[in-house]
């Protein structure tokens, strides 16, 4: 054996690695049994998978070197089996070497790690059962790494699945979208590896159209403008120059957005930054990235789109209530029959919309032998509207007990009580009439209501608005007028739930077909022509779903 | 939420530290952990508890350097114990196979019983 070289020793050096426990020292132990089966002193071994695996006995690499080294094992990829000679002579610093070697310890065409010795190995058949021993040892680590990071990746792929499937229960689970949405931002973050990221999703429909919930992890990467020109696609954005205007300026080097979208609607995005890798740098975002943003942004959509349904049912739910309640406060107002009163023969009815409308009507028989009767349309529908009756109703009761002289100032007094809500729809248009049997004349006033409908003789004549509904400007004073009710004459009073009627072909039913039939009615009961007129609005209409309710009050002199 | 993670070390006793954790544990955050661990245990300490009770977020390189240092510990006869995870985390754990060397607790206390061997 030459001397130098202690083969057997390398081999027992190399028999004491444990490859299960690899660790930082690994090529130090490898590079020291080469070194000793080679008989050489000093030298350097490095892993080209991973080029901060490496060891240095007895040199001190000239500055730079390393890197060069670094940069070239880059270039010429893991398979590398030689370094430029003159990188290998900055790698024997300060002394040169005289003859260096580079070996490559291989397995199956793939390299396990480039070693440098300074000098040959003088005995060469030794030495390649010691650089063979080298090799089996690196080979069975490197294969034992491989494993494990499939194992991590198997367990990654896991943890992927489990992430999704998490977010889905929990978007089964709950309706409270602030935590979904951080559950879902958290998530996407952690798969992507990326550094920070932003979640930005319109939580409403309805009259909060603009309503926006914005989450940031790390620094905001955009704001709700954002939403105003989003992508209709996944983006990745691996350099600056390739990014959408609004996010340009977005303070990261790389960004993955996916637009979160509902029936077709764009709701949101969701965008992550800057995929870390374990150097501590940057990795560009993949197809694969793309494809676990967009799952965490339609599971966002879906969460969206059941929050909108819920709120939009228990909405539904709130509308029914109150249509349920303004319906029994109407119905509690509304005669259920006419009275008898002397010289008129009276009939009438409402039929409300499912909405429940404001439409009044009502008798009032006065202590004096006249009577007083009305009909009335409250602004708006629903709950306020059937309160507003009702207040009507009240003032009209009280104030008729008092006794009822002029009628503007009758009228004058319910419309300054209105003047005094706080409500801002609060107007009524109001007919209002009281009949004397002892002159057969009717005074009446119409504050913005359809005109009421005289007939006598088979004619008829209009008795038109003098002024606005009242409850709306506060200087306005009504006019009042008379008419004669001669037996037999008719009068119809009536909501514009009858005249604007709509078919289907969204035509209207109009005063020229509800004259036609008042006219056609003057031989018939009150009761009759009342039920003649809801009958043809039926037939005219077929069903079509009606706005506002529907009101008719007849009175027939006798 | 912030993304920087910081480390606080409390030591209940010479053979046990507490690592308290705040933030994101990615790569930078990880590394501070194993700073940190490493010094506690080229001073011989050995049994190390994570408290992640400020911690809502891990990813993978996070956790692949849990694993360095867990590999250690395990290596110098040592223990590694997390307390505090939120119901995500500890999912994550189990599914990357931390937790089947290293033991999760609700609380610092058992934990901190386990590392000094006072309880199984």
């Amino acid at each position: 054996m030459p001397p130098g070289a202690d083969i057997l020793g390398a081999h027992a050096r190399l028999a004491a690695i444990d490859p299960a426990a690899a660790d930082e020292l690994l090529f130090t132990h490898v590079l020291s049994a080469l070194l000793a089966g080679a008989g050489a002193k000093r030298g350097f071994a490095l892993d080209p998978l991973h080029p901060l695996r490496r060891a240095a006995v007895g040199i001190a690499p000239e500055e730079g070197a390393l890197e060069r080294l670094g940069r070239h094992v880059e270039e010429a990829g893991p398979a590398a089996v030689t370094i430029p000679a003159a990188l290998v002579t900055a790698l024997f610093s300060p002394e040169r070497a005289a003859d260096p070697r580079v070996v490559p310890l291989t397995a199956r065409d793939e390299t396990l790690a480039l070693v440098v010795l300074d000098r040959p190995p003088s005995d060469p058949v030794g030495f390649a059962s010691v650089s063979a021993h080298a090799a089996s040892i690196l080979a069975v680590i490197r294969m034992s790494e491989r494993v494990s990071r499939a194992d991590f990746e198997l367990k990654y792929r896991v943890w992927e699945l489990q992430s999704l499937y998490d977010v889905g229960l929990s978007i089964a689970g709950t309706l409270d979208l602030d935590s979904l949405a951080d559950d879902i931002l958290l998530k996407s973050i952690s798969l992507l590896n990326a550094r920070t990221g932003t979640l930005i999703v319109r939580t409403s429909g309805g009259d909060a159209e603009d309503a926006v919930l914005v989450k940031h992890f790390g620094v905001p990467l955009a704001g709700p403008e954002a939403l105003d020109s989003l992508p209709e696609q996944v983006s990745r954005w691996n350099t600056r120059a390739e990014r959408a205007a609004p996010f340009a300026e977005a303070p990261a080097e790389k960004l993955l957005l996916s637009p979160i979208v509902a029936e077709g609607r764009p709701l949101g995005l969701l965008l992550v930054a800057d995929k870390e890798n374990r150097a501590g740098g940057v990795d560009d975002f993949t197809v694969g990235d793309e494809r676990i943003i967009s799952l965490f942004g339609n599971q966002a959509a879906i969460a969206l789109e059941n929050a909108r349904l819920h709120r939009e049912a228990v909405e539904k739910e709130r509308m029914e209530r109150e249509i349920e309640l303004a319906a029994s406060i109407q119905k509690t107002i509304l005669p259920v029959s006419l009275p008898e009163v002397a010289g008129l023969r009276l009939a009438g009815g409402n039929r409300p919309t499912r909405q429940v409308g404001g439409d009044y009507f009502d008798v009032f028989p006065l202590p004096d032998g006249r009577t007083a009767f009305c009909v009335a349309d409250v602004a708006g529908k629903g709950v306020p509207a059937a309160l507003l009756v009702s207040t009507l109703h009240a003032c009209l009761r009280i104030l008729l007990d008092l006794g009822v002289a002029d009628l503007p100032g009758f009228v004058g007094r319910i419309h300054r009580h209105l003047l005094g809500f706080s409500s801002t729809r609060k107007f009524v248009t109001l007919f209002f009439a009281v009949f004397d049997p002892s002159s057969r004349e009717v005074r009446y006033l119409n504050a913005g209501h359809n005109p009421g409908i005289h007939l006598s003789g088979g004619e008829t004549t209009l008795l038109p608005s003098s002024g606005p509904p009242i409850g709306i400007l506060p200087d306005v004073v009504h006019r009042e007028s008379t008419i004669s009710l001669g037996v037999g004459d008719t009068l119809v009073l009536y909501s514009d739930g009858i005249t604007e009627a709509v078919n289907a072909e969204d035509e209207e039913f109009g005063m020229e077909r509800l004259i036609a039939l008042v006219k056609k009615g003057r031989n018939v009961s009150p009761r009759s022509l009342s039920g003649a007129i809801f009958g043809a609005v039926s037939e005219f209409t077929r069903g079509v779903s009606q706005y506002d309710d529907q009101t008719v009050l007849i009175a027939r002199a006798c | 939420m912030s993304e920087i993670l910081k480390v606080t070390v409390e030591r209940p006793d010479a053979m046990v530290a507490v690592l308290r954790t705040d933030g994101y544990i990615n790569n930078a955050g990880g590394e501070e952990i194993a700073r940190q661990a490493y010094v506690l245990m080229g001073g011989g300490v050995n049994r190390l508890l994570l408290d992640l009770e400020k911690t809502k977020i891990v990813n993978s390189i996070g956790i692949s350097i849990l694993i360095e240092i867990l590999e250690k510990l395990l290596d110098s006869g040592g223990r590694l114990a997390f307390c505090r995870l939120t119901p995500t985390i500890e999912k994550t754990f189990q599914i990357m196979g931390l937790a089947q060397y290293a033991r999760i607790f609700p609380a610092p206390e058992p934990a901190v019983s386990w590392l000094r061997g006072e309880t199984d």
